[in-house]
Formats: C-alpha cells, sequence, structure tokens
C-alpha cells in the first residue's frame, strides 16, 4: 500500500537536468572511427598511394608502350649490343664436335 | 531532421548505446529518456534528497556515455550496470556527509488543491519515504529495489555486489522495520487495518 504510493509517486527529472544529461553525451560524445570500406582490391588501391600513385603508374605504362613501338633509334643500338645483335663473334665454341658426336651415339 | 526524443522505441539499450558510439546523435536522447527517470528516483528515494539525487542521476549518465566506446554487448544489462552505478555513488555520499535531513521528507508537502486521493497518496509516499530513511543505508537500497522499482532478486544482488540470501535478508528484515515504523501512522494515512 505504502508501496503502491511511492510507484505514483512524480519522480520524473526535470527539463533543466534533461538538458545538462545531453549537454553531457554531446560533450563526450566519441569521435567516431573511420571504416575500412570496399574489398582487397580498394585497399591495395590505398596503400600504395591511391590516385597520385595511379598516376605515376599510368605514365610509365603509357612511357613504355611508346617506347616499344618508336624506339629512340640510341636505343636500338644499345638494346642490339645487350640482347645479342652482331655479338656472334664473341662466342667460343671449345668443342664443336660434342653436339655431332652425341647426335650419332644416340642413333 | 531529427525525431523528437522517445522512450518507447523497443531497440534494446545496448544497441542504442553502440549507435551513440558510433556517433549518432538520436541515440543519447533515447537512452536518456528512458534510463535517466529510473536513475533519478532510485537516487532520490535512497538519498531523500531530490537535489543530491540530481547530481547522482547526472554523475552516472556521464559515467555511461563515457563507457560507451568500451561497452561489450552482451556481457551484462545496461539498467543493473547503472543501478550499481547509483548505488555506488549513493553509498560515497552518504558515507560522506550523512547531511540528509528526515524533515525534509517527513512532511507532506503539496501545494496543489483538490484531488483529495493525490493528497493521500502523496502523504503515504512521504510517510514511507520518511521510515525508508529511518533503515540502514544497505536496507533502504535493497527495499527499494525489491518493493518499490520491482528488480528480482538476482538483479538486486548483481547491483549491490552480493549474495540473493543477503538481499532476501535485507528485505526482509527492512519491510519489517518499515512496518513497524510505519504502524503509527496507518490511520491518519488513510488505512484502517493490517
Amino acid at each position: 500500500m505504502f508501496f503502491d504510493a511511492a510507484k505514483r509517486q512524480d519522480l520524473h527529472p526535470s527539463a533543466a537536468l534533461i538538458m545538462r544529461v545531453l549537454a553531457d553525451a554531446q560533450a563526450q560524445k566519441p569521435r567516431p572511427v573511420p571504416r575500412v570500406r570496399g574489398g582487397w582490391i580498394k585497399q591495395i588501391f590505398r596503400d600504395i598511394g591511391g590516385w597520385p600513385a595511379m598516376a605515376g603508374l599510368a605514365m610509365g605504362a603509357v612511357a613504355g608502350v611508346w617506347i616499344g613501338v618508336s624506339p629512340p633509334e640510341g636505343l636500338t643500338l644499345v638494346a642490339q649490343s645487350y640482347l645479342g645483335g652482331g655479338g656472334s663473334e664473341y662466342t667460343v665454341d671449345i668443342m664443336p664436335d660434342a653436339f655431332a658426336e652425341l647426335w650419332e651415339g644416340a642413333l | 531532421m531529427t525525431k523528437p526524443i522517445d522512450a518507447t522505441d523497443d531497440v534494446p539499450d545496448d544497441i542504442l548505446l553502440q549507435r551513440y558510439a558510433d556517433g549518432d546523435p538520436r541515440a543519447a536522447g533515447m537512452l536518456t529518456a528512458r534510463l535517466l527517470p529510473r536513475v533519478l528516483a532510485h537516487a532520490s528515494r535512497v538519498l531523500g534528497n531530490d537535489a543530491e539525487a540530481e547530481d547522482v542521476a547526472q554523475e552516472a549518465m556521464m559515467r555511461l556515455w563515457r563507457v560507451a566506446p568500451d561497452w561489450r554487448r552482451g556481457e551484462a544489462k545496461i539498467s543493473t550496470w547503472l543501478y550499481r552505478v547509483v548505488a555506488n555513488l549513493c553509498m560515497d555520499r552518504l558515507r560522506r556527509a550523512r547531511v540528509v535531513s528526515l524533515d525534509a521528507v517527513a512532511e507532506p508537502v503539496d501545494d496543489r488543491a483538490g484531488a483529495e486521493e493525490h493528497l493521500l497518496s502523496e502523504a503515504r509516499a512521504a510517510a514511507l519515504q520518511g521510515a525508508l530513511m529511518r533503515l540502514s543505508d544497505r536496507q533502504r537500497q535493497a527495499v527499494v529495489l525489491r518493493h518499490i522499482e520491482g528488480l528480482g532478486n538476482p538483479e538486486i544482488a548483481e547491483i549491490m555486489q552480493i549474495s540473493t540470501e543477503a538481499v532476501e535478508s535485507l528485505t526482509a528484515r527492512g519491510k519489517r522495520a518499515l512496518s513497524v515504523d510505519l504502524m503509527a501512522q496507518r490511520s491518519e494515512l488513510g488505512y484502517s487495518n493490517g
């Protein structure tokens, strides 16, 4: 009976208290942690440096294709010297008949 | 545009707290509307002093905001955790100051005209509050949680961090002491017998 009266008692918070509590909530509001969205491709994209890095990579790729299609003359000579063009005079065959003997033996 | 504060939404407390931690401005309003009245009522009944109760309620809610980013869902009930915070804050204040004025709660005060039944109800509540303030702090806390807030003994045990048996003992002794205390006022407060 006394408890029923206590339960009916008006103990609602005042507007001032509600405002103080909400102000506290605003002041204590945690800073949202930015969430990583997207899959692994986007993650790699971000890891290599995003759009600035992609611009550099694209420029490098275009330059490579251009050099492949229309190489400068000096580069052709350098490339030939590395890749064997006119290099036969440097070949030394220390066993010139070895391949022929092996071939005959196999027969 | 934000919706008005609404305590009737059925989103669980821990989800709302998570939303608050994620930056949802409505979540704090909904949690406040839902939890602050309970926190304030409990503090008010245990302390018997409205101004002190408001301070405790504000501090308890502040602790809720602070714990929000670290709250682990499903681990504890937010209302139980909050009651425990309020209980501890009230005990600290009661131990520290002992400034509760029984006179402030013993006299039924109501300046609203009419409504005799309302006045009687207020008088009964005030008489109960006066009697509650004459219990020991722990008995008062247990009785308020059990018989006014309507919580179960296991939850009260969790809030007060004691065994269920200890809660039963506290509430039984507290209720007995209240009955003896209020016996003399029963007839003047409109109770005929038993």
